[in-house]
């Protein structure tokens, strides 16, 4: 099934259609359930084989879920899981117009036990989701990659 | 024996493994060609269009002039990365060194707004080093948020402004003299509205929403003064009021400022409908290929992990 592209899409304005200039359709299609199997299966398969740290010494102030993500990241040279990533961002969308919206959120949850809970999600997603499930998601969220961390330079050795 | 046999079926089972990574590389490799394929085939396109299209200047809007005003102000400051930046740029026999190709621009060209009020003020509180600040798009740069932004956009809008719910007195009445978000205000070039970071986004939510936030604007000093229970993170007047995030108020006769937003004044293109959806689909395009080129990094790995464990054993 091909992606439509917005030039060939039918309820363009007869009008305006005729000023458009002519396109060609892209021959990639990258939602496809076949191509998004194989790329999860790959991307799970590496995400298991990253060991979780097993030494964890500093406290980490933050302010939002995704900033403290973004630290945990930088200090252990590692990606987090899509999954995690994309938890996340709702815990910070969670935020939004609440009462406490603008307090510092290491006031409300303490480091160490934010940073304790994002290892353990990050354990669960590493180990036990099916790539078939994570295909999924991807298929429902065009832009997963936003959530799909680069590769660290430092992780080179980290497998 | 049955040692021997459990190490042939180990080599057997990582020569396997070896194969798979192998063919997932080729794989990728295949879709990253028919990725660039496609990427070309449309730039192609967008290109004849250029080479036999009528846009002239008098068609373009007056905007130029504003323009030039910002670069000439930036180019002033001579001894700043920024007027080095710009010199660069400007000139033929420097314009493609290879910094370029990280750096976004120059805080202060980056958007345009639509008064001379709101360009004012607003240079003058995000002040002049924010505004001479060359903006890069690896992580550290565009990306390095405090708070990111997580909320939705304005639908259909071809800006893509933030969906910020408006200020409100516990009445539920907006305050009198809100005019909109600062964020929002700005207006940015196409190409700076999505795919410009890592992460797929535009320069809206990241960049101007880490410098300006939640940034009100009122028409005047009072009104927003009568705002002041629904500011949360600073607002801004046209008349020159001011009230950082930090609370500090700044209500007295405006500073002179060094260096402004340009200002967009109606704009009259002669763009077919589809052009600029085409632009956003190659930046899409070449931004997957990126994230393509990662999936090869991420097997790559893999499979030299294995080829270094298969030697070990070996040796």
């Amino acid at each position: 099934m091909k992606r439509s592209f917005p030039w060939d899409e039918p309820g363009q304005n007869p009008d305006s259609s005729s000023n458009n200039i002519p396109l060609p359709i892209p021959s990639i299609d990258l939602t496809s359930q076949d191509i998004l199997i194989r790329r999860a299966e790959m991307y799970q398969e590496y995400m298991k084989q990253i060991p979780i740290p097993s030494q964890r010494g500093s406290v980490i102030p933050f302010n939002s879920w995704m900033g403290l993500g973004k630290s945990i990241k930088q200090l252990y040279g590692q990606p987090l899981h899509y999954l995690t990533n994309v938890i996340l961002k709702q815990w910070d969308q969670l935020r939004l117009n609440s009462k406490d919206e603008y307090k510092p959120l290491d006031n409300l949850i303490h480091p160490t036990k934010a940073e304790a809970t994002i290892w353990l999600m990050e354990e669960v997603h590493r180990q036990t989701s099916s790539h078939f499930q994570i295909a999924e998601l991807w298929k429902l969220d065009p832009m997963y990659n936003c959530s799909v961390d680069a590769i660290f330079p430092t992780s080179e050795n980290v497998l | 024996m049955s040692k021997l046999n459990q190490n042939d079926a180990n080599h057997e089972s990582i020569k396997n493994e070896i194969k798979k990574h192998e063919d997932n590389l080729k794989f990728l490799n295949s879709q990253s060609n028919r990725l660039a394929e496609s990427i070309l085939d449309l730039q192609v396109s967008l290109g004849r269009y250029h080479s036999c299209s009528v846009i002239t200047p008098d068609n373009e809007s007056g905007s130029s002039n504003t323009e030039d005003d910002t670069a000439e102000q930036i180019l002033k400051k001579e001894n700043s990365a920024a007027g080095i930046f710009c010199w660069l740029k400007a000139n033929a026999q420097t314009s493609n060194l290879a910094l370029e190709k990280d750096a976004v621009g120059v805080v202060a060209t980056l958007a345009r707004v639509e008064s001379d009020e709101l360009s004012r003020i607003l240079s003058e509180y995000l002040g002049l080093q924010t505004m001479l600040a060359i903006v890069c798009s690896t992580n550290e740069g565009v990306n390095a948020l405090e708070k990111p932004y997580v909320g939705g956009f304005v639908a259909n809008d071809p800006q893509k402004k933030l969906a910020i719910p408006k200020p409100r007195f516990p009445n539920e009445e907006c305050p009198a003299g809100f005019i909109d978000y600062a964020v929002n205000m700005l207006y940015l070039e196409s190409n700076n509205l999505s795919f410009v970071t890592s992460s797929g986004h535009g320069l809206r939510e990241t960049l101007f929403y880490g410098l300006l936030s939640g940034l009100q604007v009122y028409r005047t000093r009072n009104e927003m003064m009568s705002a002041l229970p629904c500011i949360d993170e600073g607002a801004v007047s046209l008349d020159g009021g001011m009230i950082k995030k930090n609370g500090m108020f700044v209500l007295g006769s405006r500073k002179d400022v060094e260096v402004k937003f340009g200002i967009v004044s109606g704009r009259s293109g002669v763009v077919p409908p589809n052009y600029s959806q085409a632009e956003e689909v190659v930046r899409r395009l070449k931004w997957e290929s990126t994230k393509l080129a990662e999936d090869i990094q991420r097997e790559q790995q893999l499979l030299d992990h294995l080829k270094a464990k298969s030697a070990d054993k070996v040796a």
